[in-house]
């Protein structure tokens, strides 16, 4: 037994430093791929909160991303702010964000909750579009600062260090949360309601609450997004399509577990961007197919994702084994 | 879970891989080299079409010429994937005459490495770090502004060199950059020439314009093009009033009837409408649907007007509107062009139609980085040491100053000497549809067709 | 001022437009009320739709209606087989909903990539003589190609009402519909009627996708896009488990669009339906027409 637990130790810290030492012997190529499976890591994890441990299926995060990083970026470039403090702020304007839509949560389910949260999105797109003297409308902002005390960096290396560092952030912070009291009762609610509040949960406010952590955390990845991109428009960063690869990539990894969101972001992310590196000089479009039916079998066969699949693996070979 | 699930997804996935590993031409997969691409659908076109024999034969270069990666970043996919694909023909015909040595003063090979940006900042600065990787010494894109701009800030911190043929948005030049250059006009020039345009035409057939209109879609292309048409509307127009302006969402509209009736009711003498293609298309049927016609329906920017697609949407109905536009084969019909219509009769032969405004443009882009990197070859830049020639390809560019008539296609030149290197002798011309095609209305000089101002309207 | 003559005109252009909304939405609305599934690629089936009668029209010069039931039945095919592949193997898993989003929107990212790579993205169009023949009364003008857009979307849900109510099959989905456990245990083939419902769901969208390409500029792989948000909007308004209701709230939704425009510019207008659009799914979740739900 101690044994095996000294191994599982020893595996994860030969794996923290491959992917620390990575940059050194990848180039810049490889660095960006991996840099930006990290942020998506950390984006499906935020959704994870909600998404997986509170069974409510948001394809409105994108909004989330666009208010943090319009937060940030606003502070950053009309008052100077610099993003190591403005991400806060960030995540807090993306938070309270979260709580409307925690209290939507309420009243729509299933695909009603889905669509609404779509049309939140929307909203906020137009809304940044719509105010123009405050966001730049659909001109958007560039981040014209530069040096690392704005968050701003000038190899492709520091931004992995920082996405990593993010990602392993929301990897501890979803172990703690899976294990609080909090997170018990946001699972409890999700198997069932009535049960949940039979036992004494606030179903109400574990709900609100649990929609406005998901989208701080995401709030603040708006603002690394930002900070990596250099550049934001509401109708660029508002995207569905962002909105929908959050969620695909927790549900492909394994939605309401910690290791969901980077195992799917580590094969969604490289393998779309790979393969339109390998193919979108040539034939446009072939990389969307193989991306799509990745999507496809890996949600048809594998239900529960590839981490549920590992652990069930796991586990009969365990019970086997006894 | 069993084994026979898994092993159909890996099959799957292989299949796929495979199909289009070998659809692509197994040869290469990572780099294409443009001769050879090219003439493969020379080729293709020749035994489909069944063509006399093609002129396009590579004299095959002397031994010793130099090879030259460029970086093409360019929307394959997504939503600007057509605006894209016609882009990536001008720069590929350009690279093939470069290679076959149209061009005396350019004496290297160029191969291009092309990305696909899917319409996506983020894609496109990896796809950026990607051709940085590969050794390209310049990156030529990315059609959309809002792709543009991101990635040329990053082109800027790896410091290579960027031009932009295409994208319109002001600031793209306004950052101070030092890598990047624009060979076409920005999005207030194109504003510029429109009402200049716009305001000869009226004079010559001695209109008085009182009202004006200006509907736009609203996203960047329409918002700045826009801007600069009310900056420097009274400066053409000095007695016109704008009577309507209003934007809409390009994408997600799906009836134009309020605006029409809107612009029916103040009946103004010009709609300056700044659009992409369905809107635009939109716009026209709505307005016969209202029976209303304005004096001028003018595109301005060149946006959806000036694709053959308006027309082949549209038909008749398409007579009469302006539209801007960066080139049209009447050019070759003017002394100072007609030296370039073999450009244009290599285009047809490869892709069986003139050549439009988008692939002239990137054209030119593609032979401006060319004679700047001749220009850093003449200089003794070695082109291995990579980081160093970037550099010097830079310097060049910002030497470049080629005289009106010296440029292939476009009766302008390009001046990238100035600080900004935004190219300001970069103009627009004006276009008006008559019998279903376009006919260059101004500048008279190219103009073989005299403006019909005011249109007849419906009739 | 726009006089008002040029209101009624806009009020009968409006109503032809939510008549459309309301045929784009119906395939949309008869799935997610039968099987509580979304179907994520409504709007790339339409657009395959708007292929079809390019295809069709300029290949054999047939005339674009007829290519609407060729389209029909077309994509009632391409429906079972995306039911086959992507809806049946998880619809009655736990999650169920989720996965079917997740599952069509695969299709989705699929068949638009395929209409890229086979199509091209050059913007296509057909001719026809009914986009620009008009008929007017009472000085209102109209296309004739809109007019007919209208007319199918009218006969179309009084046809797929009637259908559920006095066909087996249809009656068979009914039930299905409102109570799948006892369907089960009446005897339907639950799983028979869902194909079937999705094949049919699927059709609809394609034929919609002809008439809306008959007036519509654009056929190109993205073009399903816009009417799918307009779609969404329909079903939600709608609430589920109506058909009439479609076509009223197509209506009602593109005449309040007409008419926000003249009061409120176009830029305010989106920001306009969005709000009342969360407003109803919020205050009333079953929509204007639906009866209320049970808790899922």
């Amino acid at each position: 037994m101690e044994f095996k637990l000294a191994w599982k130790w020893v595996v994860i810290a030969i794996l923290l430093i491959l992917a620390l030492i990575f940059p050194l012997f990848a180039d810049e190529f490889l660095v960006s791929i991996l840099m930006q499976a990290y942020l998506w890591a950390f984006l499906a994890m935020s959704w994870d909160v909600i998404g997986g441990y509170g069974g409510q299926f948001s394809l409105g995060h994108a909004a989330f991303i666009a208010l943090g990083a319009y937060t940030s970026t606003i502070l950053l470039e009309s008052y100077g702010v610099s993003p190591w403090i403005g991400m806060w702020a960030a995540g807090l304007v993306a938070g309270a964000a979260g709580a409307l839509v925690g209290v939507a949560s309420l009243r729509l389910r299933g695909p009603f909750f889905a669509l609404g949260t779509i049309a939140f999105a929307e909203l906020v797109k137009l809304l940044l579009l719509y105010f123009k003297g405050i966001t730049g409308g659909p001109l958007g902002i560039l981040i014209t600062k530069s040096g690392p005390e704005y968050m701003l960096f000038e190899s492709q290396a520091h931004y992995y260090y920082l996405m990593f560092a993010l990602m392993i952030a929301g990897l501890l912070f979803l172990k703690w949360f899976e294990a609080s009291k909090f997170g018990i009762g946001l699972v409890a609610i999700r198997e069932d309601e009535e049960a949940a509040e039979g036992v004494g949960i606030n179903v109400y406010r574990t709900k609100v609450i649990g929609a406005a952590i998901s989208a701080f955390l995401t709030g603040i990845g708006g603002t690394i997004y930002a900070q990596w991109i250099h550049f934001i428009r509401p109708d660029i960063i508002v995207k569905l399509e962002y909105s929908t690869q959050i969620a695909a990539i927790d549900v492909v990894g394994g939605a309401g577990t910690p290791y969901g969101g980077l195992i799917g972001a580590l094969i969604l992310v490289p393998l779309s961007l790979y393969l339109n590196a390998i193919f979108g000089g040539m034939i446009a479009g072939l990389s969307l197919i193989l991306y799509g039916v990745v999507l496809l079998v890996v949600v048809v066969m594998v239900p529960g994702g590839i981490y549920g699949l590992v652990r069930r693996k796991w586990l009969s070979r365990k019970k086997g084994g006894e | 879970m069993d084994t026979k699930t898994w092993i159909l997804a890996i099959v799957l996935l292989i299949v796929g891989l495979l199909v289009g590993y070998f659809a692509a031409g197994p040869s290469q997969v990572k780099t294409i080299t443009t001769t050879k691409m090219v003439e493969k659908t020379v080729t293709v076109t020749k035994t489909v079409a069944g063509t006399t024999p093609q002129p396009t034969q590579t004299t095959t270069a002397p031994a010793k010429k130099v090879e030259v990666k460029v970086g093409i970043l360019l929307p394959l996919s997504g939503g600007s994937a057509f605006s894209g694909q016609e882009d990536l023909r001008g720069i590929q015909l350009a690279a093939l005459h470069i290679n076959q040595s149209k061009y005396p003063n350019i004496k290297f090979t160029m191969k291009l490495v092309i990305a696909d940006t899917q319409t996506k900042q983020d894609v496109a600065v990896t796809e950026l770090r990607r051709l940085a990787q590969e050794g390209v010494v310049a990156i030529i894109g990315a059609y959309n502004s809002a792709v543009t701009y991101p990635s040329a800030a990053e082109a800027e911190r790896i410091g290579l060199p960027y031009v932009v043929p295409e994208s319109v948005s002001d600031k793209i030049t306004a950052q101070g950059w030092k890598y990047v250059f624009r060979t076409c006009a920005n999005a207030s020039k194109y504003a510029y020439d429109t009402l200049w345009a716009m305001a000869d035409i009226a004079k010559a057939n001695g209109v008085e314009v009182k009202s004006v209109a200006l509907i736009y879609e609203n996203s960047d292309f329409g918002v700045t093009t826009t801007e600069g048409l009310k900056k420097y509307l009274n400066k053409f127009f000095p007695n016109a009033k704008i009577v309507h302006e209003e934007s809409y969402p390009a994408e997600e509209i799906t009836s134009m009837d309020d605006m029409v009736a809107k612009l029916k009711a103040e009946n103004p003498d010009i709609v300056f409408h700044v659009a992409y293609l369905k809107d635009a298309v939109l716009f026209v049927q709505t307005m016969k649907k209202l029976n209303w016609y304005p004096k001028a329906y003018v595109g301005a920017g060149a946006g959806g007007q000036t694709r053959v697609e308006f027309i082949e949407q549209l038909g008749a109905d398409a007579n009469y509107a302006y539209t801007q536009t960066e080139w049209q084969p009447d050019f070759l019909n003017s002394k100072a062009l007609a030296k370039w219509a073999w450009i244009n009769e290599d285009f047809k032969k490869l892709y069986g139609r003139d050549m439009v405004g988008s692939s002239a443009l990137n054209y030119v882009g593609t032979y401006v980085l060319a004679v700047a990197i001749q220009k850093a070859l003449d200089s003794g830049a070695n082109p291995s040491d990579i980081k160093a020639f970037r550099k010097a390809v830079r310097d060049a560019l910002e030497t470049i100053k080629i005289p009106a008539g010296e440029l292939p296609l476009m009766p302008w030149g390009v001046d990238l000497t100035v600080p900004n290197h935004q190219n300001p002798e970069a103009a627009v011309a004006m276009a008006q549809i008559l019998e279903g095609r376009f006919r260059v209305v101004w500048p008279i000089e190219f103009a073989p067709v005299k403006a019909v101002f005011p249109a007849p309207g419906w009739g | 001022m726009v006089e008002f003559s040029a209101y009624t005109q806009l009020l009968v252009s409006y109503a032809i437009l939510g008549g459309v909304y309301g045929l784009t939405a119906l395939g949309l609305s008869l799935i997610w009320g039968v099987m509580k599934a979304v179907n994520w690629a409504h709007g790339d089936f339409l657009m395959v739709g708007m292929y079809t009668a390019f295809w069709t029209v300029t290949l054999f010069g047939i005339d674009p209606y007829i290519a609407a039931i060729v389209a029909f039945i077309l994509l009632g095919l391409l429906g079972m087989v995306t039911h086959v592949i992507a809806i049946e193997p998880v619809v009655e898993k736990p999650g169920g909903h989720e996965a079917t989003l997740l599952t069509t929107l695969g299709i989705s990212v699929i068949l638009e990539s395929l209409a890229l790579i086979l199509w091209s993205p050059s913007p296509r169009s057909f001719q026809n003589v009914y986009k620009s023949t008009y008929i007017e009364v009472f000085g209102i003008r109209t296309s004739v190609a809109e007019a007919i857009a209208f007319a199918v979307s009218i006969v179309a849900i009084v046809a797929v009402d009637q259908f559920l109510k006095r066909v087996r099959i249809g009656k068979a989905i009914r039930a299905v519909s409102q109570n799948p456990v006892g369907a089960r245990v009446v005897g339907i083939d639950v799983p028979r009627i869902r194909l079937m419902t999705f094949g049919l769901g699927v059709a609809l969208a394609g034929m919609a996708g002809v008439l809306v390409a008959t007036f519509y500029p654009n056929i190109r792989p993205l073009a399903g896009y816009v009417w799918d948000i307009a779609s969404y909007v329909v079903v939600i308004f709608a609430g589920l488990g109506t058909i009439y209701g479609v076509i009223f709230a197509g209506i009602i939704i593109g005449v309040t669009e007409g008419l926000g425009t003249i009061v409120f510019s176009n830029a305010f207008r989106q920001i306009l339906v969005y709000v009342v659009f969360l407003t109803v799914l919020l205050l009333r979740p079953q929509g204007l027409f639906g009866k209320a739900l049970r808790r899922v």
